[in-house]
């Protein structure tokens, strides 16, 4: 069934040397001075910004600000200014809230010096006659106000971010239209672009090219567990937001509304009841503060606070966002009566955290019962973690490691993570592993009728097993690199008495190992 | 309301023991027939196998009682049956207290691991709580849980938990449990034997079971390769010596 919600539009607006344009716009008369912009460090002051009149000269980024010096001519007019990161940033949020006609979502970019704004532009296109003549509008209005803006509109904030640093050139913006991701070669162009496009820090990129992947296509045909272990989620993460199979949320410059309420009292109520009462009091409210925008959210925090001084302070984490009173008074109500009334409570609060919109769309009337189903589960999943703690409750993910106990990993059901898919299970066959493996592997003893072959005898705990039956070995080693060596042969035995072993036999001094069994 | 009717006039006229049977038969009759109106069973995924319950296959709405002699298997055998009888796209619990559920095995045998839950409770109280609750939900597809104690009335409560979703229990237990009773609608009791050449084999024997079945017993092996559930067909059976004329 086709999809009925339309596709997201986002739309990136990059100003190179943002801290330099800033200067320039707001005392257009010094254009023609040479204008540095230094950053003063332990070994000293360095140039971090320099205009175009400056580069001129010959002077560089990350030069010493001496040097710069000697390269000024004696009528040249010098203006040398400290870097002022947080003032940049807030010259960034003010542009992007004069820009709030082009979009009801603006954001800036996450990094550590910013110089983009991130737009959500889904649905506005059609006010300005199209998104061409939105960007094209756009463009006019910055240019007014002496600001240079390379505008990218895509699917993604990510790949409207690539779009506006690789694809854009001055005065002239780049519209990829609506499914761009999905056509063939559309694909191509995205797989050609550099990993420089991916939001990456520098450091990550460079390592990556020290192993040869140098553009986001290579970096796709790479098996993503792999990337995982050895660059971190950070590689994975971007790349599905360039491609948006991982949703991009931008924070809007505008403050968002605080979802909490709160009682205090001057004398500190005791009685668990009235306690319990409270919570259901403040549950209430804070949900009708949610209801009217149509919102629910997956986290609750609570704070209570106790005479003495003493706070205890809760977290309840939800698979999906609710606004169900019936559901969340439960789980609040399990964790009221584990808080410790030791001493008289005197505040207590409660705020909604990662607020989001209820998923309920014109598509669940199709999706109908199967829809109602997963809320169920959804709602169980959350009773579960909240009475069992939250790793009690997980999803096993495969990870590519031959060394059976490090092959997986469990991941909360309440963690909103990208799932980390690998085809490293292919490998095997269905009785190849255990289905239970034991989290320590127990010593045996062992006879071979060969110096290193297959056990005829096992001992284990003063108990005798005669194999039956047996086949391996199968080795397995981990790579060099990792920290720990590990070189195992496994086997896999059937014992007289009719049980099934995954036993092994440590190479580096030959002892035994039973670790599963089917 | 015909019978209904014949009910009354039964139970007006007298009680001697033939009347009280007819009326044994009857219900049994009725019982019958709301087993077989329960619309479709699950199937395990080998034709033999289904002939192990007595409504030719899981019902939904029922638990099933895994027995395991000291030499295993039944965690194998209940898994590669859990796969088949999970339906597609609805979660499976798997109930995990001792952390040693692997999960690399798991998607061997076929399973979506996307839509595989493990709960890891710390307690045996836990663990019944989990298995009653995650029973109770009607989006879950299956729940497999080893419970080695449970009291007459918490399998009875699971039981009817399972009832009121529809929802389908594996209960792994030891072989001892076969001497308390239960509420679950059959009990296996799985034994290994000697590997053949497609894969280990297995006997599962029906311990007890609510309603006439089929078959009493049955020898199976699991694909080496695939996972999947076969009977082993009798070397006579199946190949039969030329008559001699």
């Amino acid at each position: 069934m086709k999809s009925l919600t339309p596709s997201r539009r986002s739309l990136c607006l990059w100003f190179p040397e943002w801290p330099m344009q800033r200067r320039l716009a707001s005392e257009p008369r010094s254009e023609r001075s040479l204008w540095l912009l230094t950053e003063r460090t332990s070994r000293g002051e360095f140039v971090r910004h320099a205009n175009d009149q400056a580069m001129r000269r010959g002077i560089r980024v990350e030069m010493p600000v001496c040097e710069a010096r000697s390269l000024v001519r004696p009528r040249d007019r010098l203006i040398i200014e400290g870097a002022q990161a947080e003032e940049d940033r807030k010259a960034l949020v003010q542009l992007a809230l004069r820009c709030e006609r082009y979009s009801f979502c603006i954001g800036i970019e996450e990094a550590e010096r910013p110089e983009c704004l991130l737009m959500d532009v889904t649905g506005i296109a059609h006010f300005f006659g199209g998104e061409e003549t939105l960007a094209a509008d756009l463009q006019a209005e910055l240019a007014r106000r002496r600001f240079q803006g390379r505008i990218a509109i895509a699917e993604t904030p990510g790949l409207a971010w690539a779009a506006a640093h690789l694809l854009t050139e001055s005065g002239r913006p780049v519209v990829l239209p609506a499914q761009f991701s999905r056509e063939i070669s559309d694909l191509r162009l995205i797989e050609s672009l550099p990993v420089a496009g991916l939001r990456l820090e520098e450091k990550t990129i460079v390592q990556l090219g020290r192993v040869g992947l140098k553009t986001i296509g290579q970096l796709m045909s790479v098996d993503r567990a792999s990337l995982l272990r050895r660059f971190g989620s950070e590689v994975l993460s971007r790349l599905d937001q360039l491609t948006g199979r991982q949703p991009e949320f931008l924070t809007p410059c505008r403050p968002l509304p605080q979802y909490r309420v709160e009682r205090k009292f001057e004398e500190g109520i005791t009685h668990p009841e009235a306690i319990r009462q409270l919570g259901m009091e403040l549950l209430r409210e804070l949900l009708e503060k949610l209801h009217p925008r149509r919102c629910g959210t997956r986290q609750l925090h609570g704070e209570a606070h106790w005479e003495g001084g003493t706070s205890s302070v809760f977290d309840l984490r939800l698979c999906e966002a609710t606004g169900d009173f019936r559901h969340l008074s439960d789980l609040l109500r399990y964790r009221l009566e584990r808080l410790p009334l030791t001493y008289p409570l005197i505040r207590f609060s409660v705020e909604a955290l990662q607020v989001g919109p209820l998923h309920a769309s014109q598509q669940e009337f199709f999706e109908g019962e199967l829809r109602d189903q997963d809320r169920q589960v959804a709602m169980l999943l959350n009773r579960l973690g909240n009475r069992l703690g939250d790793e009690a409750v997980v999803i096993p993910e495969l990870v590519a490691d031959p060394i059976p106990e490090r092959a997986v990993r469990f991941r909360p059901v309440s963690e909103a993570s990208p799932r980390v898919v690998t085809d490293f299970a292919r490998r095997f066959d269905a009785f190849d592993r255990p289905p239970v493996l034991f989290s320590e592997p127990r010593p045996l003893e062992a006879l071979s009728l060969s110096p290193e072959g297959l056990p005829a005898v096992l001992f284990q705990e003063r108990q005798r097993f005669e194999v039956a039956a047996g086949w391996g070995p199968e080795r397995i080693e981990s790579g060099w690199w990792q920290a720990e060596f590990v070189c195992r042969d496994y086997y896999r035995v059937e014992t007289s008495q009719g049980k099934r072993w995954w036993v092994f036999r440590r190479l580096r001094d030959g002892r035994w190992f039973w670790q599963g069994e089917w | 309301m015909p019978e209904v009717y014949e009910m009354a006039v039964l139970v007006r006229n007298d009680t001697s023991p033939r009347t009280v049977v007819e009326l044994q038969e009857q219900i049994r009759r009725w019982e019958r027939k709301s087993v077989a109106s329960t619309t479709s069973v699950l199937s395990t995924g080998c034709e033999a196998f289904n002939e192990l319950f007595p409504a030719g296959g899981i019902r939904p709405g029922s638990l099933v009682e895994w027995l395991e002699r000291d030499a295993g298997g039944a965690t194998t055998v209940s898994l590669a049956v859990a796969r088949n009888v999970c339906p597609p796209r609805r979660p499976l619990i798997l109930i995990d207290p001792q952390h040693e559920l692997f999960p690399l095995a798991l998607k061997g045998l076929g399973f979506d691991l996307s839509r595989v839950v493990i709960i890891r409770p710390t307690s045996e109280q836990e663990a019944f709580w989990t298995c009653e609750e995650s029973l109770r939900c009607p989006g879950v597809g299956l729940v497999w849980a080893p419970l080695a104690n449970l009291h007459v009335t918490g399998f009875r409560r699971l039981q009817l938990a399972a009832e009121a979703s529809r929802g389908v229990g594996f209960l792994l237990r030891s072989a001892q449990a076969a001497r308390q009773p239960s509420w679950a609608e059959s009990r296996l009791r799985v034994d290994p034997r000697p590997s053949g050449p497609d894969g280990p084999r297995f006997r599962v024997e029906v311990a007890y079971s609510q309603g006439s079945t089929r078959r009493s017993m049955l020898d199976i092996t699991l694909d080496s390769l695939r996972g999947t559930i076969h009977e082993v067909s009798h070397p006579i059976a199946t190949q039969p010596l030329p008559l001699v004329s």
